[in-house]
């Protein structure tokens, strides 16, 4: 009778420890599979900020462009052979998992979208900008307006589809393009031409005089 | 039975497959915005950071083993004022004599070159994977964020007003002005929020 007490016992622990073991099994593939971002609970380490270049400067930027573009780099399989071998070295890779369950033949994946801003204007550092009073008028003679700054910043920048191992450099090839295409938006809008009419309001607004003001631009 | 645990597969393979990622070209569509300024920018500092992060794993999270990432770089500021800001009311000329009240000196604009970011070093311990792109890109941007915040500490704003004060003054003089007395904007009154 007491034997078969513990022998039920026996068979109940075992039971609970399976359960136990599966539920264990069940997380662990779970997490395997669907590991979550982590970059969230990043932190860095305090380190101090070295000033390596103080100049000064003279520009007077007039147009303000912010534009958003999307970048993209893709390599695909070349047969099915290539695909199905590629899609199992992904199954290796906590990141790439959910890439290789696909029946895409995407071998590698870059997607970016990056916000920028361009400032235009003109540099009176670099070119000479000059005011003469001439035949009763006041003439200002001040360089064409052109490109001033470019920002591109990772707090602007979000990787969107990152399939496929990728390098530094090939990210920062995309940066470029993104680069390439703001300023080609800039160009297609004519912004250096745009910039003349806020900056001749901005000087006439600076000069005070009862002359009449003349701008040149060279 | 049999046949209800194929159908059961047929369906899971298909449920799998369309998670994968598309293989669509991107659309090149414009969003763009063009915003009329009237910035005098006059002081430009180019400051480097060295960014460190120690990804260490443990049990409870399922991270076996460590990552640690040295990533360096530069950021160009630019900072001047905001010329608009300039009302009538603030310029007042009495024959050869011209006093000015400056706004405020502000961040014009924030420059963090993809080209001067680079990954000094990776090490990488255990079962962890290597650092991908869009964590890499997360970490430059706790960087960027320290470096705005440590910005505050610089000198750029009182630079960026005295070099403004100079170009205006050399500006009025060409104009034939003799008296020009230009009024900066007490540090108080700043706006220390970078844009």
């Amino acid at each position: 009778m007491e034997r078969n007490k513990i022998r039920e016992i026996a068979k109940l622990i075992k039971r609970l420890i399976i359960v136990g073991l599966i539920v264990l099994g069940v997380v662990f593939v779970y997490r395997w599979f669907f590991p979550g971002t982590n970059s969230d609970e990043f932190t860095i380490e305090d380190t101090p900020l070295h000033v390596e270049e103080i100049r000064k400067i003279i520009q007077l930027n007039t147009i303000k462009f912010r534009d958003e573009v999307v970048v993209d780099s893709v390599e695909y399989y070349k047969n099915v052979a290539e695909q199905i071998s590629g899609n199992i070295n992904k199954l290796y890779e906590y990141d790439q998992v959910k890439h290789a369950i696909s029946h895409s033949n995407v071998k590698r994946r870059l997607t970016l979208v990056i916000k920028g801003e361009l400032l235009y204007g003109v540099d009176l550092k670099r070119k000479e900008f000059t005011v003469t009073p001439k035949d009763g008028k006041l003439i200002l003679r001040i360089p064409n307006p052109e490109l001033l700054s470019i920002s591109l910043n990772p707090e602007k920048t979000d990787v969107f589809v990152e399939n496929g191992i990728w390098r530094d450099y090939e990210r920062q090839a995309l940066q470029r393009k993104a680069r390439t295409k703001m300023v080609a938006s800039g160009e297609r809008l004519r912004l250096k031409e745009k910039a003349k009419k806020p900056l001749e309001r901005l000087l006439k607004q600076l000069v005070h005089t009862k002359l009449p003001i003349v701008i040149e631009y060279y | 039975m049999k046949y209800r645990f194929v159908y059961w597969l047929i369906g899971c393979a298909f449920v799998l497959s369309s998670c994968g990622t598309d293989d669509a070209p991107v659309k090149d569509e414009e969003i763009y915005e063009i915003r009329t300024i009237g910035m005098l920018s006059t002081s430009e500092y180019t400051v480097g950071k060295i960014i460190k992060l120690d990804d260490k794993g443990t049990w409870t999270n399922w991270k076996w083993g460590d990552r640690k990432i040295l990533m360096s770089c530069k950021a160009k500021i630019r900072a001047g004022v905001d010329l608009n800001k300039v009302k009538d009311s603030d310029i007042k000329v009495n024959g050869k004599r011209i006093e000015i009240q400056l706004p405020p000196p502000e961040i014009i604009s924030f420059e963090m070159n993809p080209d001067q970011i680079k990954t000094e070093m990776v090490e990488i311990s255990g079962l962890r994977t290597n650092f991908s792109q869009q964590e890499k890109n997360t970490i430059l941007r706790l960087g960027e964020k320290a470096i705005r915040k440590d910005m505050q500490q610089l000198e750029i704003l009182n630079d960026a007003e005295k070099n403004a004060i100079v170009f205006l003054t050399d500006f009025y003089k060409a104009l034939g002005f003799e008296e020009i007395i230009i009024h900066g904007t007490e540090q108080d009154k700043r706006n220390r929020q970078i844009d």
